[in-house]
């Protein structure tokens, strides 16, 4: 399978006053065809950011300081404006987490289809009429014509992601970053959009960017997943990897939190603390401040993403020394 | 500790403040103005007629030129301050001080009350801005005092309904509640607790509604409303100015220009003031 | 409230029959609202002429009248009638197009307004014209160029074009325009030249609330989430700009520009005074400096009802606008 996507050393600040505060920082990893790579982390890690540096969306105050965005072999942060806006909702989409408040409240729905189509594959309106009708069918919505005429603050949440799903597939994308794109939805709403992405998935070929922080999710639809702490990869593996074995102390902070039907504890455990803000980024590892097997040169030097196994990485002062023990 | 908090809003409002430098430039000149309305410092007499320097252009004698009775133009203009800035004040103040009673009255009590407060202001509204000030200039005559009568009547709604929205949200808060359940007189709960929380709104209202007042006055003194033309009030010199349009221009600018920037300042001191109060760029 | 009508063939007529339904409700509701207002402010513009020290009919005889002139003055005024008759008939009066009599010129009133309608109107509505377009698209460059010096140099325009007292700006206009360059008439209405400079001079503060406004409604939507996917589906900043945000905005637009009006109402006074134009405003000046009551009344009312009516119709606007009203 070839590589779709291959983010490398990825580094967003933003100006805030005066100075710039970093974001994200040191992300690299890649994203084949088919693949499906979840993007796992709390509010404030950095995961939207991740999705809106690749997208170029980081808006006036955001800027990509280092690194580099490969779509295909072609770095997207070296491409003009013009080439990016031709790549963003054609060859490449993205669908958001609040569908309701992600469409135009004073434009019909077919309207608002037909632009992609209009613009990335120069059909006319009547073409682009058609074809977003078929891709209202794609998406399971009953009665296609009817809704083109629609406003949406006519419709129901889980009607809204499945347009705004439309939307994205509409122009044959190869990559589909989704950003919590269940997060605001009812859960049974919430399984069929999941299986609506898997199903799209499969017809497209598609590579996808899943972004959550729920991990059930993760659980059910990733081939392989990221955990993002403070703006940095802590960990990366596969799917089973991951849940049978997590090595880093957060990816296993946030497994235990999850809670299991049976599991008889009384008490639901939780990681202490909450993530730093981006101007009080604690010295050393970013995680030490709330981690229970901290030692002391986790307070004062910051851990390598480090290659532990031929496909996982970890970025843990502990686990390094365990892999040296071992071997 | 209640001494600790009232400090500390105080502090960071005053840091924020000066940030904006323009802010600050506008109440440094408005202060300038005020210090020139009580002191009057003149530097001749400005009643003095020097009848051989009729309509003369600015000069280094005369900085801002002479009238059409030779009398120093810019000495005039330092004295017309104390009666413009003067009407206006007093004007907004009463306005303010009637409208805000109204609108907590009306915000906190609610009921009939607050529908007769608020239909009267919506009557008061139905008339375009300076029409009502007009109307109540054309009824009772022209004059100083009349009209600081007729432009606080016309602010008042706007003060009205800004201080009952106001006074709506915050009756919502929870220590209000709280406060009346323990059995806290309701004037009590009024004036120490619900007022103070309209304050910052009540300022910046304020102080944009100066503005307001100001060009009000002078355009009512400009139309013949105001003061008698002999007092150096600044509309009342743009009128008489009038006659002379094309012959001594001057006439003209000065005192316009000075009823612009103090305009302009009210106004810049009103966007900081509401820049900084601002929850929402916090 | 939300529906979701499925595909049945009549339904969908009836879900377009109570849309409409729902718009009239709302309509009539706001002109129901409206009446007390109107029917108070008319009152009060009634009681006028009696609220002015001194006997109306005394006034209008004269000051030479004899009591007996006077007497009969009364009689014809009516104003030997208890006072609610008084109201009514004067209510009547305006309506049936029966203005009175100016007491300046004798002349009936209604005759007297006619030919400075064309004035004022032309004046108000190139006002308003030129001053809504370059206030919109003023506001639109600011916004999008927020934190840059367009914007702040566009913004201390619009707050000195505020703070500028209306007749200074048109005095010094003619100054330079008329007097010293001899480009445009100093004064009255000689064609469409005479109308440049005044309506400049009303629109100017007009045209900075619009860009204020605008600007912050711009703003406001440009931050919102469906701005963010129109750019993630790749449509050019144009299409962003003006037509997925200033759809938006023109609700707000709207708003704005009618609340202005009672600014350029007022404003018109001011204007035809200093450019001598032979308009409304003018003639309410000038009757309130000669006393002509009754003139003064009838004007008064006809501003204030052109207010009250285009505050209705602004309203009205907004909710033809703002789909989620009219669908609601």
């Amino acid at each position: 399978m070839k590589n779709l996507l291959t983010i490398k050393n990825l580094k967003t600040e933003f100006k805030k006053d005066k100075s710039s505060v970093t974001a994200i920082e040191g992300v690299s990893f890649d994203i084949k065809e088919g693949e499906i790579v979840g993007l796992v982390g709390e509010s404030g890690s950095g995961k939207s950011v991740t999705s809106l540096s690749i997208m170029s969306l980081l808006g006036e105050q955001g800027k990509v300081t280092e690194g580099s965005v490969e779509f295909k072999g072609e770095n997207v942060l070296d491409l003009s404006k013009n080439e990016i806006r031709k790549l963003r909702g054609g060859k490449m989409s993205m669908i958001f987490q609040d569908p309701m408040s992600s469409l135009n409240p004073v434009l019909k729905i077919g309207d608002q289809l037909m632009e992609s189509s209009k613009l990335h594959l120069g059909f006319s309106k009547a073409k682009a009429k058609e074809h977003s009708i078929k891709m209202l069918d794609l998406v399971g919505i009953p009665s296609p014509e009817n809704l083109m005429t629609r406003y949406p603050h006519q419709l129901s949440g889980g009607m809204c992601q499945r347009i705004m799903i439309s939307m994205a597939m509409a122009c044959n994308p190869e990559l589909l970053i989704a950003d919590e794109p269940t997060t605001a939805l009812d859960v049974t709403i919430q399984a069929q959009i999941m299986e609506l992405i898997l199903e799209l998935k499969e017809k497209k070929n598609m590579g996808i960017l899943l972004i959550t922080h729920d991990l059930g999710v993760v659980a059910e639809m990733c081939d392989k997943v990221l955990v993002m702490y403070a703006g940095r990869i802590v960990e990366k593996a596969n799917i089973l990897d991951l849940f049978k074995s997590p090595k880093h102390p957060y990816t296993k902070g946030l497994i235990a939190s999850v809670p299991k039907l049976g599991s008889g504890n009384s008490e639901l455990p939780f990681i202490e603390g909450k993530v730093p803000s981006l101007e009080n980024m604690p010295k050393g590892c970013k995680f030490s401040p709330r981690c229970s097997s901290a030692i002391d040169i986790c307070f004062t030097k910051e851990p390598k993403l480090v290659k532990i196994s031929p496909n996982r990485e970890c970025r843990c002062h502990l686990v390094k020394e365990i892999e040296e023990k071992e071997s | 500790m209640k001494e600790e908090k009232i400090k500390k809003p105080y502090k960071e409002f005053t840091k924020k403040f000066i940030q904006r430098k323009i802010a600050v430039l506008s109440l440094l000149f408005i202060v300038l103005l005020v210090f020139i309305g009580i002191f009057q410092p003149i530097t001749i007499n400005p009643d003095f007629a020097d009848y051989d320097n009729l309509l003369a252009p600015p000069s280094s004698a005369h900085w801002f030129g002479t009238d059409e009775y030779g009398r120093d133009l810019f000495n005039r203009i330092i004295v017309g301050t104390r009666i413009s800035l003067g009407v206006s004040l007093s004007s907004v103040f009463i306005g303010a001080l009637i409208g805000t009673l109204l609108g907590l009255v009306a915000g906190f009590y609610g009921g009939k009350i607050e529908s007769i407060i608020m239909r009267s202001c919506d009557v008061l509204f139905s008339f375009p801005g300076l029409l009502l000030a007009i109307g109540i200039v054309a009824i009772i005559g022209p004059g100083v005092i009349n009209v600081v009568i007729a432009i606080s009547i016309y602010g008042i709604p706007s003060f009205t309904r800004i201080v009952r929205s106001s006074t709506l949200s915050l009756n919502k808060l929870l220590y209000i509640e709280a406060s009346k359940s323990i059995g806290v007189s309701n004037s009590r709960i009024l004036f120490i607790h619900i007022f103070p929380g309209t304050i910052p709104t009540l300022i910046v209202t304020l102080t944009m509604r100066i503005g307001t007042a100001i060009i009000s006055a002078a355009s009512l003194s400009f139309l013949g409303f105001g003061a008698s033309p002999t007092k150096p009030d600044w509309g009342a010199m743009l009128s008489t100015g009038r006659d002379y349009i094309g012959l001594a221009p001057h006439m003209l600018f000065y005192p316009g220009l000075m009823i612009f920037l103090t305009v302009l300042a009210f106004n810049l001191l009103g966007d900081g003031l509401r820049d900084t109060l601002d929850p929402k760029l916090n | 409230m939300y529906r979701i009508i499925k595909n049945k063939g009549g339904c969908d007529k009836t879900y377009i029959l109570i849309i409409q339904e729902k718009m009239r409700y709302y309509i009539l509701k706001r002109l129901i609202n409206t009446i007390p207002i109107i029917i108070i402010v008319s009152i009060l513009v009634f009681l006028f002429i009696h609220l002015i020290p001194g006997d109306p009919a005394r006034l209008l005889a004269g000051h030479q009248a004899t009591l007996e002139e006077i007497m009969i003055m009364r009689d014809q005024l009516g104003l030997n009638d208890p006072i609610y008759l008084q109201y009514f008939h004067f209510l009547k009066d305006f309506f049936s197009g029966n203005l009175g009599t100016s007491i300046k010129t004798g002349l009936p009133i209604k005759e007297m307004l006619i030919p400075r309608f064309k004035p004022t109107l032309y004046l108000a509505i190139f006002s308003i014209v030129w001053a809504s377009i370059f206030g919109v698209v003023t506001g639109i460059i600011s916004a999008v160029n927020r934190g840059k010096a367009l914007d702040y140099f566009v913004m201390i325009g619009a707050i000195s074009g505020i703070s500028l007292p209306l007749f200074w700006l048109g005095l010094m206009l003619i100054q330079v325009f008329s007097v010293n360059l001899g480009w445009f008439p100093t004064g009255g209405v000689d064609g469409f030249k005479s109308y440049i400079l005044p309506s400049i001079t009303l629109g100017a503060g007009i045209m900075s609330m619009i860009a204020r406004y605008t600007r912050s409604s711009m703003i406001e939507i440009l931050k919102e989430s469906y701005i963010r996917t129109s750019r993630a589906k790749g449509l050019s900043e144009i299409l962003v700009v003006g037509k997925h945000a200033l759809r938006n905005s023109l609700i707000d637009v709207v708003t704005i520009v009618g609340l202005q009006f009672g600014f350029l109402l007022a404003g018109s006074v001011l204007v035809e005074t200093v450019f001598s134009i032979p308009g409304l405003g003018r003639l309410l000046i000038d009757s309130i400096l000669f006393r002509d009551y009754t003139v003064i009344q009838v004007i008064l009312l006809i501003f204030t009802l052109q207010f009250i009516v285009v505050n209705l119709v602004v309203d009205v606007m907004y909710g033809i606008l703002n789909p989620k009203i009219r669908y609601e």
